[in-house]
């Protein structure tokens, strides 16, 4: 091989040295982003207009902007999206706060360290959902059981994520801290919570999906107003449109909440 | 202030990392301890400044005189830097002054005085990821010196560096030992460093870490330089003397975490 390379003297493609490292390397563009909504949604209405798709079983995207129109101009949306917004920042930040708290002791202190640990995998795992009528029987069908379950369920990923955090932040900074003779609430205010951030914030990503999918399992087990109450009223009387338009808000929901923690990202960790 | 480690003793489990060290450090004196890795030298640094507990003996300060105000007499230079990466240089200085009772003028006036010192005024609103290795162990130096130690301990500080930077950084070292006459423990492997910055050099044999000579050179820290002839000499004696421990270090197998 390497003699075959020597004696060519020839200035053709064949002796040069061929270029390797080609791909996994994908590159992020917008275009095709918003391209891949305009094709799909074109292709939907597109099999909606020649009754290829079944209006009873998936609505149009013209009938579905259409539904959303109405529950925009009737005002209903805004009923809905107004409970479950509430219900939503409500038992996020009762769970998240909780779980910081939690998740800190338990990162921090070994009186904590085990008795957590073992509370938390044992309980992390149970669908917060299957709990739901029991935090009725506790709290009574109103608000308070809604809370309740989207906090449960927002609190363990929190403590497993803050204490993940916790002790993903370099001991050396800490001996660092208390080589300085720093006192022990400082270490954890300017040492250990930064450090730890960046963790939490990734995490704070995974309890608001969570949120969501027990705001909407909540809603639909009892609630007369809310997204959730909204799409399940709808299937009840087969209003598709009006079902998917509510769909289409909690992706909306989803994304507006994503962005809003990209903002945090960005202002929180803007020294990365 | 003078410290004296006294009779002091370590193990990490089975391993008897330090056994019966007894050792001055006089004001004003900068002591080398230099050996092969494992010999205990990075943990009898962490002994003298309080960061790990001996197995027996004690580390005591003989002499309670200290610079005016100083704020953490036992400082710790790091090999790693130990710099937060979400505060700026002048917040990393910042960061060690805080809890202590200074006001805001009198902090910010510290800060600019050490940034001054290492060279760093241009630098003091850039982050430790935009510095080269070279900028953050002078950040690490600013740091140290802006809570007036009394004995800086410097635990392998041109280690993470590379050779070119080592060399401008050994001659500000250098020349901080020479004006300010401050006391100091230099851990090192590299025995170059340890001729040009220590009064005394300790030398540490291993596995127990015992003390196996301590080599003096009365040359003036302000005097020396790069390739000096005694210099090279007592380098040399150095390297005799750990020569052998250093091939058994070399063959032996990783059993210390």
């Amino acid at each position: 091989m390497s003699h075959e390379v020597a004696n060519s003297t020839s200035d053709g493609a064949d002796n040069k040295v061929r270029f390797r490292a080609t791909g996994f390397n994908p590159k992020a563009n917008p275009v095709a982003a918003w391209a891949s909504f305009v094709v799909v949604i074109a292709l939907w209405q597109l099999g909606s207009s020649t009754g290829f798709i079944s209006e009873l079983a998936m609505p149009s995207p013209v009938a579905v902007a259409q539904a959303l129109w109405q529950l925009i101009v009737s005002g209903d949306l805004w009923r809905h999206l107004a409970a479950s917004l509430q219900r939503l920042v409500g038992g996020w930040v009762m769970g998240t706060v909780a779980g910081l708290i939690v998740g800190f002791m338990v990162g921090m202190f070994t009186w904590a360290r085990s008795p957590g640990v073992a509370l938390v995998s044992a309980l992390f795992p149970i669908p917060k959902i299957a709990l739901l009528p029991l935090f009725i029987i506790w709290f009574g069908i109103g608000e308070p059981s809604k809370f309740a379950t989207i906090a449960f369920g927002v609190f363990f990923p929190t403590v497993i994520n803050t204490f993940g955090g916790v002790d993903n932040v370099q001991r050396n900074l800490i001996r660092m801290g208390q080589s300085f003779d720093m006192p022990m609430w400082s270490v954890i205010r300017k040492i250990i919570l930064p450090g730890a951030l960046p963790t939490i914030l990734s995490g704070f990503r995974i309890s608001s999906s969570i949120a969501i999918i027990l705001l909407i399992a909540a809603e639909m087990i009892g609630a007369q107003y809310g997204i959730g109450a909204l799409i399940l009223a709808a299937g009840n009387l087969y209003q598709t449109d009006q079902l998917i338009a509510g769909v289409v808000v909690l992706s909306l929901l989803g994304l507006c909440v994503s962005w809003l923690l990209g903002r945090l990202d960005r202002w929180l960790l803007g020294w990365r | 202030m003078r410290l004296t480690i006294k009779n002091v003793s370590h193990r990490y489990d089975q391993v008897e990392a330090l056994r019966d060290i007894d050792l001055t450090i006089e004001p004003g004196e900068v002591v080398a301890l230099i050996g092969p890795s494992g010999c205990g030298k990075s943990t009898l640094l962490s002994i003298i400044g309080g960061m790990l507990k001996p197995s027996s003996g004690d580390v005591l300060i003989d002499d309670q005189a200290k610079p005016d105000g100083c704020l953490n007499p036992l400082t710790y230079v790091f090999q790693d830097f130990a710099l937060l990466p979400w505060r700026t240089v002048a917040g990393n200085i910042s960061l060690v002054l805080e809890d202590h009772p200074l006001s805001k003028a009198e902090r910010d006036a510290r800060i600019e005085e050490v940034l001054a010192q290492t060279n760093l005024s241009d630098f003091r609103d850039a982050y430790p990821k935009q510095l080269s290795g070279g900028m953050k162990q002078r950040v690490g130096i600013a740091r140290a010196l802006a809570v007036r130690p009394a004995v800086l301990l410097m635990d392998e500080p041109l280690s993470a560096l590379d050779a070119q930077t080592r060399i401008l950084l050994l001659d500000e070292f250098s020349d901080l030992f020479a004006r300010t006459g401050m006391t100091a423990v230099y851990v090192t492997h590299n025995l170059n460093e340890a001729v040009r910055l220590a009064h005394r050099v300790v030398a540490l044999r291993r596995r127990p870490g015992t003390i196996k000579e301590i080599h003096s050179i009365d040359i003036p820290i302000s005097d020396r330089t790069e390739g000096m002839a005694e210099l090279v000499a007592h380098e040399q004696a150095l390297w005799n003397l750990i020569r052998d421990e250093a091939v058994a270090a070399d063959k032996e197998l990783e059993n210390v975490a």
